[in-house]
């Protein structure tokens, strides 16, 4: 049969990675700007520049559009070369500009407080739709490559596309079914340990799905060809593919060790934590191995530097998760910084480097020059590897510390720091260095992107076409036995069986679907049903709908990166946030029924605020969310002077009670009829108060409803062991 | 790429598949990987096992329960060794002693003028300085608001946050204020006469 000719689509590769860049530079310079507002508050620029808004613009701008983008370059140039096809021009120009806009959705949409509240997912339902129907058009993009394909078999790293791009579907459009209460706001469908629970099946999975299969894959091609060599073990491939694939799923419930969800459950994402550590480790020693008899050229090479100390991050990660998924570890790490950490040597260290060693690979190729400077590379190596240095270690300093000095009762059983704001200021010459570690990787970062513009400038008149011939795919089953036999009497020795799936895209797809599904029903159906009936405390009430409004501004000023509202069984924990000298109930599942979506939070950078109702009078919050330094010197919570003079939107207070009562929230009738009346009713009453104390008469301040939600965290569990409002 | 040969160290053969350049070893998988793989298995199922089929460990929350025992012994200790060191007088003469009088202030600044200023003319918290007074009007009375705190206010129980010795000098620092009327906040509470020297 003659060769057929393909050209390869080099053009979207090239604007993919200019992305990579462009965005990388903009996520991490937000990333900066909020490392040193821990420091400095004053660089909160309110309404729209505080922390809680940018946090998550920086970790979608990250994961999404560095990550993301890198992930769509690595995909689109490896998938020609491995299947010798040739994507469809409009859906790669759809995908590319479709995400880019996305992307410029969020950064304007963030900032602007529109959010769902459920970290990593934050963006409001209109772009979570966009997101679907670019990631499918990304999915059809790259299946009909698989099906135009020259090559019968599917490479390791294809295994490791289609294991992304299926789950990231499932995982994106299960965790962000949402009732709609207007064009930029929404309400999770589920509530508290259910709402908590697919939150973290799905952030979790982002970190599996997004940001360590693609980057395996991204490996699997990138690794050997700039190493020269084979990959070290063909074997270990299959299982490590399908172990990760399969046992990663079940891990997401590690993040919510001790909160309200099911005992059994926690202990699941656990053992499924621990199992993972060498299904993890089965990537970095096919890395690291296929490096045998190249380490000379890593000494040369920078593209082979970034990918060891990658590999080298990855390695180090994947030990310290199933570490702090063990629980007595997690009772120190959650809520600390060294989460924080971990975070971040995964994300700089294994996925930005991935990132940058492929991008000085690709670039030479991608422009058909040659690179302008191998030392500025290397310099870029250096000065970044030593920013994340800097950048680990201080976070782990920090986190600790925080978790012991949460924890230190002195001899007399008194906590030894009562204040939280001791724990805080105690961290703050940590996140200078930490501050200083990000702005070496940023450095390093910006004289990658000088670079690589300069190589870009020196880049041909015109692209050469890079034409590549490829005998047309046999489909004949009969002639694909026989070559079959044939390879296998030349090479002396059985096709491995999984050799056979690798030819059947199909088949191979499905089962990574099954592998997601069945792993994912075996928790979710249980904790679902169990959720169902979670004990129910009476007390429990829907909240009014002035506290609900306020909940909304909660949302919407990003409080849950700080705060969390779950305090643990652990003495610490239920003195620190008791009230009156008496040790807090500890937080339980039946406190979260109405909480669409849940705001347990997964840091405490402030202290929890689950037994905040009743602590404090009304002026206190008014004068500590106008100025925190005001109430608690050396906060570094930013100031909120604008909650003070923005009036209450009165008029999109009855939509939400009733997106609410469309989950089932039973509001009772005079809600559903006159939910407004009632929130100004309580909205005065609020003011009243204060006024009393000594405040302002604002009955119709955006602080108002934020007060009186304020006042309601924890109440209703007081009232159930015969409390007082 | 050259056709590599086998690896060099193993033995292995390449396998005969090309993908766009890049071989593969059939190197088996390392034993120690295995093992330890087998062996996070079986911690799983044991842990699986101690904890939920048997339940041969605590559950969260009996764990606690040990915990809030604990804590609650310790406390009832405290509270009897301190309820021994405080009264009428104690507190009467810790106003005249100018050390207790330095102590206290100090720990006023620190703790206390965020809601109550720095001179007690009050912010959040009431005027401390007028003769009138919200919880009781002795000395005592004083002293027990500053260690329980009041319930639904931003007055803490500072007894849970620092020594006895602190409070007490805070508490006689406090009674020294009563009847210096500085301007402030307004006047809160009943009435209540100035403290004997």
């Amino acid at each position: 049969m003659p060769n057929e000719s393909l050209r390869y689509d080099d053009a979207i590769v090239r604007k993919f990675v200019t992305a990579t860049i462009v965005w990388g530079a903009v996520g991490m310079l937000v990333g900066l700007w909020c490392a040193l507002q821990l420091a400095l508050p004053s660089l909160n620029v309110g309404p729209y520049f505080t922390f809680g808004r940018l946090r998550p613009l920086h970790t979608n701008a990250v994961i999404f559009a560095f990550a993301g983008n890198g992930i769509f370059a690595a995909v689109y140039y490896s998938s020609q070369r491995l299947l010798k096809a040739r994507p469809l021009a409009r859906l790669s120009s759809l995908h590319f500009w479709g995400w880019q806009a996305i992307i410029v959705a969020a950064a304007i949409t963030l900032p602007l407080g529109f959010t769902q509240g459920k970290e990593y997912a934050e963006l409001e339902w209109p772009i979570d739709i966009a997101i679907a129907i670019i990631w499918v058009t990304f999915g059809v993009n790259f299946f009909a490559m698989v099906r135009n394909r020259r090559e019968k078999h599917l490479y390791v790293a294809l295994w490791f596309y289609i294991a992304t791009i299926v789950t990231v579907a499932i995982l994106h459009i299960f965790n962000n079914l949402v009732v709609p209460a207007g064009l930029f706001k929404s309400y999770s469908i589920y509530a508290g340990v259910e709402d908590a629970f697919m939150q973290w099946w799905y952030g979790h999975n982002a970190v599996a799905f997004i940001l360590t299969t693609p980057f395996l894959g991204l490996m699997y091609y990138f690794l050997p060809k700039a190493a020269e060599r084979p990959v070290f073990s063909y074997r270990l491939s299959i299982l490590h593919f399908w172990s990760l694939v399969f046992i990663y799923i079940w891990a997401g419930p590690h993040h919510l060790h001790y909160t309200a969800l099911p005992q059994w459950a926690a202990t699941l994402g656990m053992i499924f934590s621990v199992m993972l550590w060498m299904p993890s480790w089965g990537g970095m020693i096919n890395g690291l191995l296929t490096l045998r008899g190249a380490w000379n050229k890593v000494a040369e090479d920078p593209v082979l530097k970034f990918f060891v100390v990658a590999i080298t991050f990855y390695g180090m990660a994947t030990f310290e998760g199933p570490m702090l998924s063990i629980k007595s570890v997690n009772a120190l790490s959650h809520y600390t910084d060294w989460n924080i950490a971990h975070v971040h040597g995964g994300a700089l260290g294994w996925v930005g480097f991935m990132v940058f060693g492929m991008i000085y690979w690709l670039v030479p190729r991608l422009y058909q020059t040659t690179l302008h400077s191998k030392k500025l590379a290397t310099t870029h190596f250096w000065v970044a590897t030593i920013g994340i240095v800097l950048y680990v270690v201080s976070m782990w300093a920090a986190g600790i510390t925080q978790g012991l000095m949460w924890r230190a009762f002195d001899e007399t059983g008194r906590l030894q720091y009562p204040d939280f704001l001791q724990t805080v200021t105690r961290l703050v010459p940590m996140y200078w260095v930490r501050a200083l570690g990000g702005s070496l990787y940023i450095a390093g970062l910006l004289i990658g992107a000088y670079n690589i513009f300069k190589t870009w400038q020196s880049r041909p008149n015109v692209y050469a076409d890079i034409e590549v011939e490829a005998p047309p795919m046999v489909r004949d089953a009969r002639v694909m036995a026989r070559e079959a036999r044939v390879l296998e009497r030349a090479a002396h020795a059985p096709e491995h069986w999984h050799r056979r799936w690798e030819g059947l895209p199909a088949l191979f797809t499905t089962l990574t679907v099954l592998a997601v599904l069945v792993a994912s029903a075996f928790e979710i159906v249980p904790t679902f049903l169990i959720a169902d009936n979670v004990p129910r405390i009476k007390t429990v009430k829907p909240y009014t709908p002035l506290e609900l409004y306020g909940r909304d501004i909660y949302l919407a000023e990003g409080c849950y990166n700080c705060h969390s509202q779950m305090v643990r069984p652990f003495i610490d924990e239920t003195v620190r946030y008791g009230q009156n000298g008496q040790p807090a109930e500890y937080s339980k599942a039946g406190e979260f029924v109405y909480d669409h979506p849940h705001q347990w939070g997964s840091k405490r950078t402030g202290p929890d605020l689950a037994r905040e109702g009743g602590r404090r009078d009304e002026l206190w919050h008014l004068r500590h969310f106008e100025n925190p330094r005001a109430t608690s010197p050396g906060s570094v919570m930013p100031a909120y002077p604008h909650l003070l003079e923005d009036t209450i939107a009165w008029n999109v207070i009855q939509d939400r009670v009733d997106a609410m009562a469309m989950l089932n929230v039973p509001y009772d009738a005079r809600a559903l009829a006159s939910a407004e009346d009632m929130a100004r009713e309580q909205a005065r009453a609020v003011a009243a108060r204060l006024v009393a104390q000594g405040g302002p008469d604002i009955a119709d301040k955006d602080v108002i409803a934020l007060i009186a939600y304020m006042q309601r965290l924890g109440v209703d569990i007081r009232l159930s062991q015969g409390g007082t409002r | 790429m050259n056709t590599p040969g086998a690896d060099l160290e193993t033995g292995a053969r390449v396998l005969p598949h090309d993908y766009d350049g890049i071989r593969e070893y059939d190197n088996p998988m390392p034993g120690w990987w295995k093992s330890i793989f087998i062996g996070s298995v079986m911690f799983a199922g044991f842990y699986g096992l101690y904890f939920h089929l048997m339940d041969w460990g605590h559950t969260d929350a009996q764990a606690y329960r040990l915990e809030l025992a604990d804590y609650d012994s310790k406390k009832e200790v405290r509270a009897r060794a301190e309820a021994a060191n405080v009264s009428e007088n104690a507190l009467a003469s810790g106003a005249r002693d100018p050390r207790m009088l330095e102590h206290g202030a100090a720990v006023f600044k620190t703790k206390c003028v965020t809601c109550h200023a720095d001179d007690g003319r009050g912010l959040i918290g009431p005027n401390l300085t007028d003769l009138r007074q919200l919880h009781g009007a002795t000395r005592m009375d004083l002293y027990a608001t500053i260690t329980n705190g009041v319930p639904g206010t931003a007055m803490l129980a500072w007894g849970e946050q620092l020594p006895q010795t602190d409070i007490l000098a805070v508490a006689a620092f406090v009674t020294t204020l009563r009847g210096q009327n500085i301007a402030g906040k307004a006047p809160e509470g009943v009435a209540v006469e100035r403290f004997a020297p």
